[in-house]
């Protein structure tokens, strides 16, 4: 699995998109603005692009020659775009910082904080649940299971987006005392660990039993 | 010991069934594994190895069952698929990965190889000629001291020059008597110069899989005149008419000596030619 993994990041993703997070991070620079949408370019554009590369690259051709298993490869692939997901995250969190001091962490819309960063990494749990089992169905077509995430993670990012901007009780959870935004950090870790869990388990099921 | 052993090996497509294909390979010999174009022997391979869900069969590998040591099996078996990967990548970056998959990789022995080939590590793969890569997957394989190799069509893309030498590897490599090789084609004539087994595989159903003097003494190639078809065109796996008469297929079994008709030694390519025609007299 080491090795596969090993494989995926230095051989299968471009080192484009280990750049790409702290460029799309600055984005965060941007005083009021909507800074779910941030993260949402690594749906639009790397996961998009990454999976096409697989393709372009015969990676699948490469796989059949060497020791692994089926179950393997897909785990390896998805453990590679949690890894790529934490690199968004990162960079996320630095920027972040940096733009609280220059600008402070009052925002419109959700402002950058613990819990922000909580509800960021379950909006990624949701596009891999949605993603990685449909893509592993054919491990061909990536535009459909792409599309599908995307509006999910939308609808997502909306609800939170538009709850704090017009629900109080949502703005004192997220944007409350430091306490809170610790709790929604925590629950967003469980269930970032148990919905990626279980897209790995469902990517796994479904790339063996293709036939 | 076997290399290989295959037992009634079944997938099933749509529109095509691999059927009970069942072949044993002994260790230190090399197997051709011969069939028209949509035969199956690609789906065999791939369905042995696991990189297609097979539906039944048993496969073992030095004996041990594939599905069971699935990757203690396959690190110990060396697949050239013929299919191209990474084309933009240099064989430096991609070999720096693939050995990391095989504690007994032989760095002196891929080294050797590549000098052998000709092979530039600082190229990508696409821009090494067809053959070229080819021959650099051959290296992969032949560099982590597998005991089974299994090439689907190793040979195809490569010049008379360059098939000769790897004919030629091929034959160092099994003479120590531990490696094994299944090795797929068309090109029969490689087959006749190095191969000990044939495989032969026709719409997804076992032909034939014994020795290569077996197979050929199994069949004789015969030709005689128009008026002469008639007494043996049920006997025959196919035959051909022309101007002076006929030329057919026949297995040796169902020769009759008293007849005033030619038979002569058939090559692979007569048998896979004149099987491909069974159903369809020309």
């Amino acid at each position: 699995m080491k090795n596969l993994v090993y494989k995926e990041l230095k051989l299968s993703i471009n080192k484009f998109f280990y750049i790409l997070p702290l460029i799309l991070a600055c984005l965060m620079f941007i005083p009021q603005w909507v800074f779910t949408l941030v993260f949402m370019y690594f749906f639009w554009i790397t996961a998009t692009q990454i999976y096409s590369g697989y393709l372009a690259q015969e990676d699948y051709s490469f796989c059949s020659m060497l020791p692994v298993t089926r179950k393997d490869i897909a785990t390896s692939k998805a453990i590679s775009l949690f890894v790529v997901e934490g690199l968004h995250l990162v960079s996320g969190i630095i920027i972040g910082i940096i733009h609280n001091l220059l600008y402070g962490s009052m925002n419109i819309f959700l402002d950058i904080n613990f819990a922000f960063f909580g509800i960021i990494i379950v909006m990624f749990s949701l596009f891999n649940i949605v993603f990685l089992p449909l893509y592993f169905k054919t491990a061909y077509f990536f535009g459909k299971p792409v599309i599908y995430g995307v509006v999910v993670t939308l609808v997502y990012a909306f609800l939170m987006e538009y709850g704090v901007l017009r629900f109080q009780f949502m703005r004192d959870i997220f944007e409350g005392t430091i306490s809170n935004q610790i709790i929604v950090l925590v629950v967003g870790i469980v269930i970032t660990v148990l919905l990626n869990y279980i897209a790995v388990i469902r990517s796994r099921k479904n790339y063996e039993s293709i036939k | 010991m076997e290399s290989l052993v295959v037992k009634n090996l079944t997938k099933k497509y749509d529109s095509f069934l691999l059927d009970n294909v069942s072949f044993t390979i002994p260790e230190g010999y090399i197997m051709g594994f011969i069939g028209e174009n949509g035969a199956g022997k690609t789906t065999t391979i791939k369905s042995l190895l696991n990189v297609i869900n097979k539906n039944s069969g048993e496969v073992i590998v030095l004996g041990k069952n594939i599905d069971d040591h699935e990757l203690e099996v396959k690190r110990n078996i060396g697949y050239v698929s013929g299919e191209s990967f990474y084309p933009k990548r240099k064989i430096r970056e991609i070999t720096s990965v693939y050995k990391r998959f095989y504690p007994s990789w032989d760095e002196i022995m891929y080294q050797k190889y590549l000098i052998q080939f000709n092979l530039n590590s600082e190229k990508k793969l696409d821009e090494l000629s067809k053959g070229m890569r080819m021959k650099y997957s051959i290296v992969l394989a032949l560099s982590h001291q597998a005991e089974l190799l299994i090439l689907d069509e190793p040979t195809s893309g490569l010049d008379p020059v360059a098939r000769d030498d790897l004919l030629q590897i091929f034959q160092t490599i099994v003479e120590k008597g531990k490696v094994s090789i299944l090795f797929s084609t068309h090109i029969t004539s490689d087959l006749e110069k190095c191969a000990d087994y044939i495989t032969f595989i026709k719409n997804g159903k076992l032909i034939e899989s014994c020795s290569k003097d077996d197979l050929i003494d199994k069949y004789k190639l015969v030709n005689g005149a128009k008026e002469q078809l008639s007494l043996m065109k049920n006997q025959m796996i196919a035959y051909k008419e022309n101007a002076f008469g006929f030329n057919g297929l026949i297995k040796t079994k169902d020769v009759k000596q008293n007849t005033n008709i030619n038979f002569g030694q058939p090559s692979l390519d007569d048998i896979m030619i004149y099987y491909a025609h069974k159903e369809d007299i020309l």
